[in-house]
């Protein structure tokens, strides 16, 4: 932290430059990866035409968009419309600021700490900028003024607002154990070992926030958003060309930026088995960077299986799983992690207890919804429900 | 010098969009320019180191609160009701409250300014070298018994880092006391220094205001359940 103002400067400029960049390479590796790996699941090929084995299809997707006709239709409200799909990048690019992606690299006597910026609240500065990416959706989704478009957006930010407490709360039970909000320092105190990172002392704590940011990205299995079946396109139907393009860039980028945040709240970061202090003062900045990377594209390949595995939830059901089930478990974290670390400040009882825990509220609330199930069900009541008018 | 650029900025964008609020003809743009004030003050925050307050009020004004209202216009706008009229029969008290506030604000303006108020901004311009003068002690002691600090934990942590010699309050010259100043009031805006005060000198308020937030909730809950039974009867 004592680096001189020039050399501050210098190296976040740098910094910054390399990680935008970082971000929007990745999110064409992404593009990439995704039709790879459904090619693969699905057992075909995929995209193997341009380029050797297909690796230039996402440049020669991105020039199809720069030169496809834009199109304003003439029903939209002008200054949003244009405005929506910059607004939903900015969250996803500026999350990355605080996410530590090394430890750090020494440069002509200058460590210099392998993150943008470490400020004291980074936990809170992600939630409160996770909690921006609605606005995207839903002004996209009312200045397209197509029916349409309005119905996802509203599914969309339904969604979100509800699985965003989850994701505020699960975080709770880690802040709790690491008494620090930055991710530098949540990262370093997991340490190098895989038994000690916090997913496993706060096991059902990272379910609920992977599904929560699965959730948050509007992927499938919780793109009832875009549902082609019901909503055409859903909040970006009226959206062509580069502005589309924006708009599925920021879905990808929020999947990078999330899976870094979990591999730096929940599986120590860039630590692996002491790898990352191999080397000098030089190059174990480097490997740790590797070690993150690795751990990034393994988390991105998790959400790409799961895309292509699980179907889409219905509305009712991705109702339920966010406010009966994950909403109380991560509850139950905070409690339980908060009561046995007060008592016995074991990370091992509050490993175990957390989960025995959270199986039996899972275990209440499932029996609670089999017993109170009415006998044809289907017929989904509630307010916000619209699978009944759209899919008849 | 930083932070008056940054007060400029953010100062003038919280009065632009505020006035963009009462503008616009459509609520939706309305609400929108209320979030970029609500953005412009969590910058004001920022640039007096209340990183904290500042992060609270994106996640609960601009993140929840907004959101919502959107949502609401949203669902009630829908193809009527474009435009709303801006002025309604309480415009005359609205201007005379308004000229109130701004005479207020003028003059507690003027007075401040003329004062002795030290900001760290202002520091910069005074003598080099010369001694810390009593407004300055008189803020160190005020920010200490806010925060409940004391004396020697101040002379042992946080005097050394401004001045490596030294290790008392007194013997600081005047622009490293505002250096000192502007340390603590960072280091005070760290969220486990305002976990600390609220639970031990403002826990009676925190308890208070907790108890009106549950009141509403309740109220919430009451409100929708009884509409629910009426439908159902």
């Amino acid at each position: 932290m004592d680096l001189p103002l020039h050399v501050l400067i210098i190296s976040s400029l740098i910094k910054i430059v390399v990680v935008v960049h970082l971000l929007l390479i990745g999110v064409m590796a992404m593009i990439l990866a995704e039709r790879k790996v459904s090619g693969w699941i699905q057992d075909r090929h995929g995209p193997n035409r341009v380029g050797p084995w297909g690796i230039l299809q996402p440049i020669a997707d991105g020039i199809k968009f720069l030169l496809k006709e834009d199109l304003i239709p003439d029903h939209v409200d002008k200054p949003i419309y244009l405005l929506a799909p910059a607004i939903i990048l900015v969250p996803a690019l500026v999350t990355c600021g605080v996410v530590p992606f090394g430890s750090s690299i020494t440069i002509s006597g200058y460590e210099i700490p392998l993150q943008i910026a470490d400020i004291n609240i980074g936990v809170l500065y992600i939630l409160a900028i996770t909690s921006l990416g609605v606005y995207g959706v839903v002004l996209g989704a009312w200045a397209s003024n197509n029916k349409y478009s309005l119905l996802g957006g509203l599914r969309s930010s339904a969604q979100m607002i509800s699985y965003e407490l989850t994701l505020g709360l699960s975080l709770i039970g880690v802040l709790m154990l690491s008494s620090s909000l930055s991710l530098r320092d949540i990262a370093i105190q997991q340490g190098g070992y895989p038994w000690t990172w916090n997913f496993l002392i706060h096991f059902p704590a990272f379910l609920a926030f992977t599904t929560a940011a699965f959730a948050e990205t509007n992927r499938l299995p919780f793109d009832l958003a875009e549902a082609e079946q019901e909503l055409v396109g859903g909040y970006h139907t009226e959206y062509s060309s580069m502005k589309f393009a924006m708009y599925f860039m920021a879905e990808y980028m929020h999947m990078i930026v999330g899976s870094a945040v979990a591999v730096t709240l929940f599986l120590g970061g860039w630590q692996f088995f002491g790898l990352e202090k191999i080397g000098g003062p030089f190059w174990s900045g480097i490997i740790s960077f590797g070690i993150f990377f690795t751990k990034t594209a393994f988390f991105l390949f998790v959400f790409i299986w799961v895309r292509w595995t699980l179907p889409r939830f219905r509305y009712d059901q991705l109702m339920n799983l966010g406010w009966k089930f994950l909403l109380p478990i991560a509850l139950t974290t905070i409690v339980v992690t908060g009561t046995v670390w007060a008592f016995t400040q074991s990370k091992l009882l509050v490993a175990i207890l957390n989960v025995v825990a959270a199986a039996i509220v899972v275990a209440i609330v499932a029996t609670t919804l089999v017993m109170t199930r009415e006998p044809e069900p289907v017929d989904d009541r509630g307010v916000l429900s619209f699978t009944e008018e759209s899919s008849s | 010098m930083a932070e008056q650029i940054l007060f400029i900025i953010f100062g003038i964008l919280a009065v632009g969009s505020a006035i963009c609020v009462i503008a616009f003809r459509n609520p939706i743009h309305s609400a929108l320019a209320l979030v970029l004030t609500f953005f412009s003050l969590a910058g004001l925050f920022i640039s007096l180191g209340a990183y904290f307050v500042a992060a609270v009020q994106v996640i609960v004004y601009a993140g929840a609160i907004m959101v919502l209202f959107l949502f609401v216009i949203m669902l009630l706008n829908l193809g009527r009701l474009q435009t709303t009229r801006q002025i309604n029969k309480a415009k005359v008290f609205a201007v005379i409250v308004g000229i109130l506030l701004a005479a207020e604000a003028i003059y507690i303006g003027i007075k401040a300014y003329d004062g002795t108020a030290v900001s760290p901004a202002q520091g910069e311009s005074q003598a080099v070298g010369a001694a810390i003068t009593s407004e300055q002690l008189n803020r160190i002691s005020e920010i200490e018994s806010t925060y409940h600090l004391d004396r020697t934990e101040i002379n042992s942590t946080y005097v050394p880092e401004v001045s490596e010699q030294k290790s008392t309050v007194e013997t600081l010259t005047a622009s490293e006391a505002n250096l000192l100043i502007a340390k603590l009031q960072g280091e005070m805006g760290k969220p486990d220094r305002i976990g600390t005060i609220l639970f031990t000198k403002f826990l009676l308020p925190f308890e208070v205001t907790s108890l009106v937030l549950l009141a509403a909730l309740i109220g919430v809950i009451v409100l929708v359940k009884r509409e629910d039974t009426d439908t159902a009867a």
